[in-house]
């Protein structure tokens, strides 16, 4: 039996919105407390802040798309948490392919942004490096906190849908931020 | 037997690498140009939120709530189209307020309670912050100057797309949170400009 709504309700919508989107914002306060703390960095060079909104972006994205696939995959029956399931495996691997080739992009088109606005930059280079690295680093986490929280949620006998997109955008929002500046100490 | 070839082809293509590149790229080409664009007006306010200590602690909630409101609030719209339950008309249906009403107020209350969160936390850690009330203020105009839009931005989205046969569940997701991203930078920036203005 589907659920069915009737009618909606401004403040029952309201109710059951607020707790999760609380819980969303402290995650969110943890990323904002990063950025605050790396500051010196970022006022130093801020042609990084180009990179600030892609990079929480970027996660998430990447983490919706792995998650929506995977869950679908899940309630189909055709996949399974081993290390040679075809499915599971390709799944990974295009959006493993995606989101490199994604923030390569992002670190030259972050290059030119900076050229062309006069923001003072990193340099091509080190450009690229940082916004690749951390790329990968976070595809990883993507991957990882997909596939526990899909196939956790299966066993637990949650629906996968309702569970995995938020929690990967979650966890992606907090160490996005923080890969990006340990990476940028890192390389600079 | 025709249904058993099609689920086979169908299976095939899903769990094809070069498939699922080919449909995720152009959602996530789009991503990028937007958030890039919104990272540019935040390099670009670096001077104010260099002189304005604790406003970078608000940025990454801010982002996220405006997706994640707004997203709810497109995926609402999405089923509800699907059921009949909104008509894809702008007249003022009473399930189609509610689901607005929600939206914004959901909104309204965030706004304030990142900007408490955010000075709590700063004073917590004994960090440099400006005063509670300008964090509100600016959190509350940063509401103000891009939910209204956002929202009509997503409705008149999803009516379109539903109209011409698509299934907004699978265009709004990407669309929302990035025009979202766009919108509560370009607000945050005249949200700060008045502040300055003021103080």
């Amino acid at each position: 039996m589907a659920l069915q709504v009737r009618r909606y309700n401004a403040i029952r919508i309201m109710k059951t919105a607020l707790p999760v989107l609380t819980f969303c914002a402290v995650l969110g306060i943890l990323s904002g407390l990063t950025l605050d703390t790396f500051k010196n960095i970022l006022f130093t060079f801020p042609g990084l802040f180009v990179l600030i909104p892609v990079t929480i972006g970027m996660g998430g994205n990447l983490g919706a798309i792995l998650s929506s696939r995977i869950t679908s995959a899940l309630h189909l029956g055709v996949v399974s948490l081993t290390p040679t399931d075809h499915v599971l495996r390709s799944n990974v691997l295009g959006v493993s392919i995606v989101g490199v080739l994604s923030f390569f992009a992002v670190g030259i088109l972050g290059y030119l942004f900076c050229v062309l606005m006069g923001f003072k930059s990193v340099g091509l280079v080190k450009m690229v490096l940082i916004s690749s690295i951390s790329g990968v680093l976070l595809i990883l986490v993507v991957i990882i906190t997909t596939i526990l929280a899909a196939f956790l949620s299966y066993k637990k006998g949650i629906d996968p849908d309702d569970t995995t997109i938020p929690i990967v955008t979650s966890v992606c929002d907090v160490f996005g931020i923080l890969i990006l500046f340990v990476i940028t100490m890192a390389v600079l | 037997m025709l249904e058993k070839k099609q689920g086979a082809k169908y299976l095939e293509e899903y769990v094809s690498v070069r498939f699922i590149i080919r449909q995720s790229s152009l959602p996530l080409l789009i991503c990028i140009i937007f958030d890039m664009f919104a990272g540019v007006v935040l390099g670009s306010m670096e001077g104010a939120l260099s002189i304005l200590p604790g406003l970078l602690v608000l940025i990454p909630p801010l982002l996220d709530e405006r997706g994640n409101i707004a997203g709810a609030f497109g995926s609402r719209l999405g089923s509800a189209l699907h059921q009949g339950l909104i008509r894809p008309d702008l007249r003022g249906d009473k399930n189609l307020v509610h689901s607005v009403a929600a939206s914004l107020g959901e909104g309204a209350t965030m706004a304030v309670v990142i900007a408490s969160l955010a000075y709590v936390t700063m004073l917590v850690l004994g960090r440099e912050s400006i005063g509670i009330i300008s964090l509100v203020a600016i959190s509350l105009m940063v509401w103000a100057l891009s939910a209204f839009i956002l929202i009509s931005l997503v409705m008149v989205f999803a009516f379109t797309v539903f109209k011409h046969g698509i299934d907004p569940d699978n265009v709004m997701g990407p669309m929302v949170t990035s025009a979202g991203d766009v919108l509560t930078v370009l607000a945050l920036f005249i949200a700060v400009r008045i502040i300055m203005g003021v103080v």
